[in-house]
C-alpha cells in the first residue's frame, strides 16, 4: 500500500510550472470522485527536462487503485500500461517497480556494462 | 568533480542533496521548488533498474523487470559513483547468468532511482536483486520471480 501517485507529464517543466494550478485542481476534482484528498505534492524536473509530480493522498493506495488513479491524473500512457501489466506482480512488487527515474542512463556504444562483461569473458578464454 | 549531489527522492518526491561540511558528506532533503531544507536525511536507498519488452515473431515474447538495490549511509560522492557502478555491473551479470548474454545487451529502459525511505534493507555492499519475468499472457497471471542477494564488489 502506498499514499504517493506519481505521475510522469511529457509537458517541458517551464511550461508545466505555468499550468501546475489549473492542473493540480482538475487532479484534485478527479481525486475526490474516489474520496480522497490531496495533503501533499512535489514537482520536479525530469532527467530530460520534463516533469514529475508526486501527489500524496490521505489515504494508502493498493496497486490496482494506484495504476488506474495515476493513469487517470494523466500519467504518461505508455508507462501506465505497463504498470498495468504489473498487476499481476502483486502488492509489493507493483510498487517496487512504479518507477520514476530519477536519472535515466543512456547506454554508449563500448560503455555498456554488458560488453565490459563480454570483454571480460573472451579475455579469459 | 562537483562537491555536491543532487537526487530526486522517489520516497517524497523531494531532493536529496548532498554536501560537504566539516570534511564529511551529509545528506539534506530540500523542497526541489523553494529550496529549503526539510529534514535530515541519514541513509537513502540507492536503485537501478532494467526493463525488457520484447515481442518477438510467433509470440516469441520477453518481459523482464529487474532491479537491485542497495542502502548507503551518507556516501561519499566518489563511493556513491563507485556503488552505482557495481549496481549496474552486478544486475547486468544477474541478467546474463539467468537469459544470457544476447539479452542482457537488449535491456532497454535502464535508470536509478533514490528513496529516504527504503524498501529493502540490504546495507551497502551487500544488495538484494528483484528479476521478473513472463514470456506469453498466460503466464503473466503467474510470473517467474527470482530474488538473488549480492556483495558488490568496489
Amino acid at each position: 500500500m502506498s499514499r504517493v501517485l506519481k505521475i510522469d507529464v511529457d509537458l517541458p517543466y517551464e511550461l508545466f510550472i505555468m499550468l501546475y494550478k489549473e492542473w493540480l485542481e482538475t487532479r484534485e476534482a478527479i481525486l475526490s470522485r474516489y474520496g480522497l484528498r490531496v495533503t501533499e505534492y512535489h514537482i520536479t524536473r525530469s532527467p530530460s527536462g520534463k516533469t514529475h509530480v508526486y501527489l500524496y493522498v490521505d489515504r494508502p493506495l493498493n496497486a490496482r487503485e494506484t495504476a488506474v488513479l495515476q493513469f487517470l491524473c494523466g500519467d504518461d500512457h505508455r508507462r501506465a500500461l505497463f504498470n498495468f501489466a504489473r498487476l499481476a506482480y502483486g502488492e509489493k512488487i507493483f510498487h517496487a517497480f512504479n518507477i520514476l527515474f530519477s536519472e535515466k542512463k543512456h547506454v554508449e556504444a563500448g560503455k555498456d556494462p554488458i560488453v565490459e562483461l563480454a570483454l571480460r569473458g573472451l579475455k579469459h578464454d | 568533480m562537483s562537491r555536491r549531489v543532487v537526487l530526486e527522492d522517489a520516497s517524497t518526491g523531494l531532493e536529496i542533496i548532498g554536501f560537504i561540511r566539516a570534511g564529511r558528506w551529509i545528506y539534506m532533503l530540500r523542497d526541489p521548488y523553494t529550496k529549503r531544507f526539510v529534514r535530515r536525511c541519514r541513509r537513502f536507498e540507492v536503485r537501478y533498474i532494467m526493463e525488457l519488452n520484447y515481442e518477438g515473431r510467433k509470440g516469441n515474447n520477453l518481459y523482464i523487470d529487474a532491479l537491485i538495490a542497495t542502502v548507503m549511509y551518507d556516501p561519499p560522492q566518489d563511493l556513491l559513483e563507485d556503488a552505482r557502478k557495481a549496481l549496474e555491473t552486478e544486475l547486468s551479470e544477474i541478467i546474463r547468468e539467468l537469459f544470457g548474454l544476447h539479452v542482457a545487451g537488449m535491456m532497454e529502459e535502464r535508470g536509478y532511482e533514490y528513496r529516504s525511505e527504503p524498501e529493502y534493507e540490504y546495507d551497502f555492499p551487500s544488495a538484494l536483486a528483484v528479476i521478473i519475468w513472463y514470456h506469453s499472457v498466460e503466464e503473466k497471471a503467474a510470473p517467474h520471480t527470482k530474488e538473488v542477494e549480492v556483495e558488490l564488489r568496489v
